[in-house]
């Protein structure tokens, strides 16, 4: 047989060996489900970071233990195929009882495939008895009352999700190199001392001959501490500009008061704001702007950079990966007292309220919901949430936790103010394309704020203004979908027998139309003020 | 020998999950369109009799947002409420019929005209219904004709003083809220005075507010307006209120330094203080 007859008969053989060993976990899986004296339930996720998988593992085996007959399988997918896998097993009838929801779960998905879990969080979670949680409904044990993240979905008025954890920014620094550059300086307190460090780096580096810089810079966590930066610096613009009473900016507000000329990108705290972020630019590696969240990993992990800012999701893996001890502190910004950079300063800023994450919800195929929802009880209880969060090393998302010690320098700040107005104003797609293709003007060698000024002068104003038309098109959308569910409540409600649930949600869709049409019409009035802007109402 | 003709076999047997059946929950038309299952729910309405008028109401309201939205559906619903309306105008499915009649028009249409909708929310607001949508429709008046750009301020004044006399006969507990909500962020907007705007938004919080994102930003509207307008007592219970509801808010360390200026100082210190935050 010659090599090119050959070469298909391997392939073929190849192709069906992996046939018969996929067939033969899906008939092991069959057999296994089909065992009456055991209950399997399945945990899907995309959290591939060491330490979660330990966490649901073992509290996979501490409820197994507690719960003879039942079986945990956890299922770990990882992030980059998570929407297809996840549509592709609830449409094909196979996906595992509890899935993390958050990728791929849009709100028809939600409705068509899985559980409201809305009855089950007003209830006590079971495994919190004997706690000081004991006899609280479920939802008010989380830090966040399950109102931010993947938990309730507003339009379908219903819980979906319960989180297991929040994340947080930091800036996390190599501490062996800083013992042997710094000594016994601790962590910056303030943005100065923070400085100060950077500058004895760069000292240390250029008369050693070694290559380290003070920061790992990327395209992904220099922005975001930039933005940070001037987010204190507008703390104070922020409040004089809350004509609506709020005490805090809205996006919108915001980006309407930016074009009809209430505030202008040569406000002297928004300078401030890009000298700060020229300043921390330059204790990066040169040309970081081009580089990516892993390229700046790879600095901060191979002992090139002694600091990186990046997300709590990182420490387990740097605590892995990384061939020396991690600590990490809350991103050094300017105090109110400060000489030059306080003016605009109100204070720290809060992280009180952090969303929840690593959200799973209870599919509506699972053979065994009420075994399935008891492991999630389990979970998120006080102790089970505690357990997840010692062995991860990631945030609790109940309230209550006692925070292991590398879990600390991560706690949200509570005592804080609201932040301030960004470089990104109005938050918008068009602006943010503008601000990030022309970041390089304020992060490179030769860095000209003035220079950024006049770029965003140019064209931010035509950006915002597409933006806030964009959002009033997309406000005018929600407002119209809610009117058929709308309908729907009314009906259900005029059913004596289920009103009082149908009652509340006929409540809340009408509040929350409200809400969204006087927020469009007030768009809406503003744009029509603009010169030269006209806009069909129903743009 | 050729192996080519195995090849779509081999697809066909490892897709076979793809062909699986949708597990729609099984539920009622009206359940279905609760959850926004509009496709099922259309359908479900579209087998059930046509002399049946919830069915046809189902039909119609189901048309509104079924994809792709499209003009004929809309045609389609506006003739089904028509019809609705027009067996009887002022029974429970005959108000709602009127009202999504008006909103095809005022939010559905790629060209929307607002003053087809006006029509029919001026009717609906006349009648002495306590229907919810009936009582809505006063809201929609409120919300199209104080922000209608490019009229004098003082035509808005007299609208706003009109609609107000109307909306104070308004008994139906959201109505009631989203009315006031709406006049007392018109009052602030456009300056009609922060009293005004304070009585508005605590008629529409008595009323009651459905969701925390609602209740916190009006329960702080409503203390900020109180410490403007003097009335100490109002401020200092709802900054309360905020503080023990939400725990969990960023701006919580600015509500306590406005109550601690308000219960530790004379009246003049607190503004004071909060100018000198600002």
């Amino acid at each position: 047989m010659n090599r090119e007859r050959i070469l298909p008969v391997i392939g073929f053989a190849l192709l069906f060996a992996c046939f018969g060993i996929a067939l033969t976990q899906v008939f092991k899986r069959q057999r296994s489900a089909n065992n009456p004296d055991e209950v399997v339930i399945r945990i899907a996720h995309w959290q591939l970071e060491s330490g979660i998988r330990d966490a649901i593992d073992t509290l996979a085996r501490d409820y197994e233990r507690l719960n003879p007959g039942v079986r945990i399988e956890q299922n770990p997918i990882p992030e980059r195929i998570y929407p297809s896998w996840f549509k592709t097993q609830l449409v094909g009838g196979t996906a595992p009882d509890l899935i993390q929801v958050g990728k791929g779960s849009d709100d028809e998905t939600l409705a068509r495939f899985f559980s409201p879990l809305t009855e089950h969080v007003e209830k006590p979670n079971p495994y919190n008895a004997g706690t000081p949680l004991a006899g609280m409904p479920w939802r008010d044990t989380f830090v966040d009352g399950l109102a931010s993240g993947e938990s309730y979905k507003p339009n379908l008025l219903e819980y979906y999700g319960v989180p297991l954890s929040m994340v947080t920014i930091r800036m996390y620094y190599n501490v062996t190199e800083w013992k042997r550059i710094l000594g016994d300086t601790p962590p910056p307190a303030d943005y100065d001392a923070f400085v100060s460090i950077c500058e004895r780096v760069q000292a240390h580096a250029q008369k050693t001959g070694m290559t380290i810089f003070p920061i790992a810079g990327s395209n992904y966590g220099t922005p975001w501490f930039a933005s940070q930066l001037i987010g204190s610096q507008t703390q104070r613009l922020a409040q004089r500009l809350d004509d609506n009473l709020l005490l805090r900016p809205h996006p919108t507000t915001n980006a309407l008061q930016f074009l009809v000329g209430r505030w202008n990108l040569d406000e002297p705290e928004f300078i401030n704001g890009l000298v700060l972020s020229r300043q921390i630019g330059r204790f990066a590696q040169p040309g970081f702007i081009q580089a990516a969240r892993d390229d700046a990993t790879f600095y901060f992990v191979q002992g090139r950079a002694l600091m990186i800012v990046t997300g709590s999701w990182d420490a387990p893996s740097f605590r892995s990966l990384a061939p020396f001890e991690v600590g990490a502190f809350q991103l050094p910004m300017p105090s109110p007292d400060h000489p030059r950079f306080g003016v605009g300063v109100l204070g720290p800023v809060s992280e009180s309220e952090t969303p929840t994450g690593a959200s799973f919800g209870l599919t509506r195929a699972s053979p065994h919901p009420e075994r399935a929802l008891d492991f999630l009880h389990f979970l998120s209880s006080l102790e089970g949430n505690g357990t997840f969060s010692r062995v991860s090393n990631w945030l609790p998302a109940v309230i209550d936790v006692d925070l292991p010690p590398l879990v600390k320098p991560f706690a949200p700040v509570v005592d804080g103010y609201v932040n301030g107005i960004g470089i990104d104003v109005g938050g918008g797609a068009n602006v943010s394309r503008i601000v990030n293709a022309n970041l390089n003007a304020l992060f490179d060698a030769n860095a000209d704020i003035g220079k950024l000024q006049d770029i965003l002068r140019t064209q931010l104003p035509r950006a915002v203004r597409q933006d806030v038309r964009r959002s009033h098109k997309q406000i005018g959308l929600n407002t119209a979908r809610l009117d058929t569910l709308l309908a729907a409540q009314v009906i259900l409600n005029a059913r004596k027998h289920v009103a009082s649930e149908h009652r509340r949600k006929q409540s809340e869709l009408l509040e929350a139309q409200t809400m969204q049409e006087l927020a469009r019409a007030w768009i809406h009035h503003e744009l029509e003020t603009l010169p030269d802007t006209p806009v069909p109402i129903g743009d | 020998m050729s192996y080519s003709h195995l090849i779509p076999c081999l697809l066909l047997l490892l897709s076979a999950p793809l062909f699986a059946s949708d597990p729609a929950p099984a539920s009622s038309p009206w359940e279905l369109t609760a959850l926004g299952l509009l496709k099922e729910a259309h359908a479900a309405f579209a087998e059930l009799p046509s002399e049946d008028r919830e069915a046809r109401f189902g039909e119609a309201v189901t048309l509104l947002n079924l994809q792709p939205k499209t003009d004929a559906n809309l045609d389609r619903a506006a003739a089904l409420f028509t019809a609705i309306a027009a067996s009887n105008a002022t029974d429970h499915l005959g108000i709602s019929s009127r009202y999504f009649l008006a909103r095809i028009p005022q939010v559905h249409r790629v060209n929307p005209d607002v003053s087809a909708a006006l029509v029919i929310f001026r009717e609906l607001s006349t009648l002495d219904s306590p229907h919810p949508l009936a009582q809505r429709a006063v809201v929609q008046l409120a919300l199209i004709e104080l922000f209608e750009p490019d009229i004098p301020p003082d035509e808005v004044r007299t609208r706003f003083e009109r609609l107000a006399t109307r909306g104070a006969s308004l008994n139906e507990p959201s109505a009631i809220r989203d009315f006031n909500l709406v006049m007392g962020d018109v009052a602030l907007r456009f300056k009609f005075g922060e009293d005004i705007a304070l009585d508005h938004l605590l008629a529409g919080e008595r009323a009651g507010i459905a969701r925390a994102g609602t209740r916190r930003d009006t329960w702080i509207r409503i203390a900020e307006l109180a410490r403007r307008t003097g009335r100490t007592d109002i401020a200092t219970s709802y900054y309360n209120l905020f503080l023990k509801n939400f725990p969990r808010d960023a701006r919580r360390l600015m509500v306590k330094e406005r109550l601690t200026a308000l219960t530790s100082t004379s009246d003049a210190a607190p503004r004071k203080v909060v100018e000198a935050a600002r």
